[in-house]
């Protein structure tokens, strides 16, 4: 039997069960009889691979499988301290009633000792003061109504926003959503699982601190107002009053970092990129687009956000993540590029492109170009040299739009910045004006001839990569790229390229 | 294992692990739970791997026992695909590249399919890999719509295959 033939009827049979397996009764026999004809079988593989790498590639967030895998074993972490605690609880209970269970069969005293825990010696820690949710106590999940007492353990599940007020004083704010556990040790007032947590913690003794616990630092507190949020990046906290230290688990084999937070904000990258102190002051308004790339990038297409909160967000194509100048950065080789989602831009007279970049290469490679242009043939790299320019290799440039047949209008930088080290770069535009900055530093200005306009309505910018032959692709490795819909001031540009808080 | 170093390993062999998992007939929308499945019951007993074992061999195995207990659950839904998975695993794909040769080659081709065979794709993978779905949004019957989409992937099939063979070839 052949499924090459289209009329014998098994092409039927063959489209059912690519499409997930929707057979027929009989079909299952008839597949097997098929499968047996080498040919025939080596033919169906190729098809389910086919089908598994439409998935992967249509699907994008098919792609990102190293991050789930991630938070899977993060949960499954999580279930089996929860388990040991409940074990350990068990094994309380039975020393302290041995003489009277001794006939109970080991599975039976363990189901006993999870019935049992409600009964064991709880330390209260505080009730819920407003909002609902719900709540896992010994392996059992429960309604959480305001009055509800909480006792230390308890997982918590904000349905909306839910107030608990602690025993000791301090009070707690967790948003829809959000997740922590209360108490989880001694040494820890909570520990935050998901979502965000705004906590005003109470005066303590002297030298005594309040701890608050998430996957990638814990926050000390002696006495202050501060709000915790975790995300696909990571922990991020923000000072409202008082002081913080926040600090990296002590891990085997992994640095440990400290920082002490007086205001502002702090970002406790995933997973172990270490502790950054955001800067207060980069400028936000007009921002189209910010691609921090915190992702875990190896390899393949894996989505990454927009941290501007316009949803823009980009797909990473054969890109790694490397360290960047704030968390990860991601680096540029081969075919590698990034989509960067923006689109439909219309027709700008002004806007600014901010962006860090680290590369050793002479040779020319875009940064930020039109590669993904729907039907728009005119553009405006922007990248170290023209190609076959040796002066202008390692110099930024940028080029005006230009119509079929003009030539570019180049405007080059005068330093050069192949040198191996982070450097800031920017691109700046308002009515025919190229102006360029590295490291905070002007780099000259160009007027532009008659040009055609920049023309984004159609465009759908690559990061990374020149053109949909993948040719003039970056060597080298980019962070924090930012696109502005205006023409940013000097001061802000500044505050760009030298932002507060770094070291 | 630390989970720096297990989530280093499952960068590293994540995408031949879906691949096979895919070559031996797990539905696509399932392969992601079995693959996560495979690794967690491997981060779990790490210890159990001989030292000289092939770390992506013994990933496979755990990774087919896995898609071997996914068939016999449905085969008591009266979905007896179990017995065919032994006849695709013994099935010879020389298709050259790792998975990102073979994505850039299926993005070439892609491009050359039309319009709305490439919208029908989208809207299937990202809507779950239902023809009903498809057919309700684009005035097709499941049917045609299974029947169109085995057509193109074989058009895709052939184009991936022609791709490979002239880059691994160059």
């Amino acid at each position: 039997m052949s499924l090459t033939d289209p009329t014998s009827g098994d092409d039927e049979l063959l489209a059912r069960y690519l499409d997930g397996r929707a057979l027929l009764p009989g079909d299952a026999e008839r597949l097997q009889a098929v499968l047996t004809d080498a040919a025939t079988a080596t033919r169906i593989k190729e098809l389910l691979l086919v089908d598994n790498l439409l998935a992967r590639s249509l699907a994008p967030e098919r792609a990102d499988f190293v991050n789930r895998m991630r938070s899977r074993l993060e949960r499954a972490g999580e279930s089996a301290r929860f388990v040991s605690r409940v074990g350990e609880a068990a094994q309380r209970q039975t020393w302290r009633t041995r003489g009277r269970w001794l006939a109970w069969a080991a599975g039976a005293a363990l189901a006993a000792g999870l019935m049992l825990i409600f009964f064991l010696p709880v330390t209260g820690v505080g009730v819920v003061e407003s909002g609902s949710g719900r709540y896992w106590r010994a392996a059992v999940e429960r309604p959480l109504t305001t009055g509800a007492n909480l006792i230390a353990g308890d997982r918590v599940i904000a349905e909306n926003t839910l107030r608990l007020h602690l025993n000791d004083g301090s009070s707690l704010t967790l948003d829809t959503d959000s997740e922590l556990t209360l108490a989880p040790t001694a040494e820890v007032a909570a520990a935050l699982v998901r979502g965000r947590v705004s906590a005003q913690v109470a005066k303590r003794p002297a030298g005594a601190t309040w701890r608050l616990r998430t996957p990638y630092a814990d926050v000390a507190v002696v006495g202050t107002m501060f709000t915790c949020a975790l995300d696909a990046q990571g922990a991020r906290v923000a000072v409202g009053e008082g002081v913080v230290n926040v600090e990296t688990p002590h891990a085997a084999g992994s640095a440990h970092e400290s920082l002490r937070l007086v205001a502002g904000e702090v970002v406790l990258a995933a997973p172990t990129g270490g502790l950054q102190r955001l800067p207060a002051d980069l400028p936000s308004a007009g921002l189209l687009g910010w691609w921090s790339f915190d992702e875990e990038l190896a390899g393949g297409i894996i989505t990454v956000a927009d941290r501007s909160g316009n949803g823009r967000d980009g797909r990473a194509e054969h890109c790694y993540s490397v360290p960047g100048i704030a968390g990860r950065g991601v680096a540029f080789k081969g075919r590698a590029l990034i989509d960067a989602g923006l689109a439909g831009l219309g027709e700008p007279a002004e806007f600014t492109i901010s962006l860090w970049l680290r590369t050793s290469s002479p040779h020319y490679g875009m940064l930020f170009s039109e590669v993904c242009t729907i039907g728009h043939g005119a553009g405006h790299p922007l990248h170290p040299g023209p190609p076959g320019d040796p002066a202008a290799a390692g110099r930024l440039s940028a080029a005006a739009p230009r119509s079929s047949g003009e030539q570019e209008a180049w405007l080059h930088s005068d330093r050069r910045v192949n040198d191996g080290t982070w450097h800031h770069a920017c691109w700046w535009y308002r009515e025919g004006v190229w102006r360029i900055w590295i490291d905070g530093q002007p780099q000259g200005e160009q007027r532009l001839p008659a040009v055609t306009p920049f023309d984004w309505a159609n465009w759908r910018f690559c990061i990374g990569a020149g053109t949909e032959q993948m040719v003039y692709n970056f060597d080298g490795e980019l962070d924090e790229v930012r696109v502005y819909g205006r023409a940013l001031v000097d001061g802000e540009i500044k505050a760009l390229a030298h932002p507060s808080g770094r070291e | 294992m630390d989970h720096a170093a297990f989530l280093e390993l499952v960068a590293r062999t994540e995408a031949p692990v879906r691949s096979y998992l895919a070559g031996i007939g797990v539905p696509v929308m399932d392969i992601d739970d079995l693959a996560q499945e495979a690794y967690l019951a491997h981060f779990r007993q790490a210890g159990a791997m001989p030292a000289d074992a092939d770390e992506l061999g013994w990933l496979k195995g755990i990774a087919r026992n896995m898609a071997l207990r996914f068939f016999r659950t449905r085969a008591r839904q009266g979905k007896p695909l179990g017995e065919v998975v032994e006849l695709l695993e013994g099935a010879t794909v020389t298709w050259s590249g790792g998975e990102d040769a073979q994505l850039d080659a299926l993005r070439r081709c892609l491009s050359a399919l039309d319009e709305r065979t490439r919208a029908m794709f989208s809207a299937y993978y990202a809507e779950g890999g239902s023809s009903a779905a498809v057919g309700a949004r684009f005035a097709s019957t499941p049917e045609a719509v299974r029947i169109l989409m085995l057509r193109m992937r074989e058009r895709l099939r052939l184009c991936i295959e022609r791709r490979l063979v002239a880059e691994g070839g160059a």
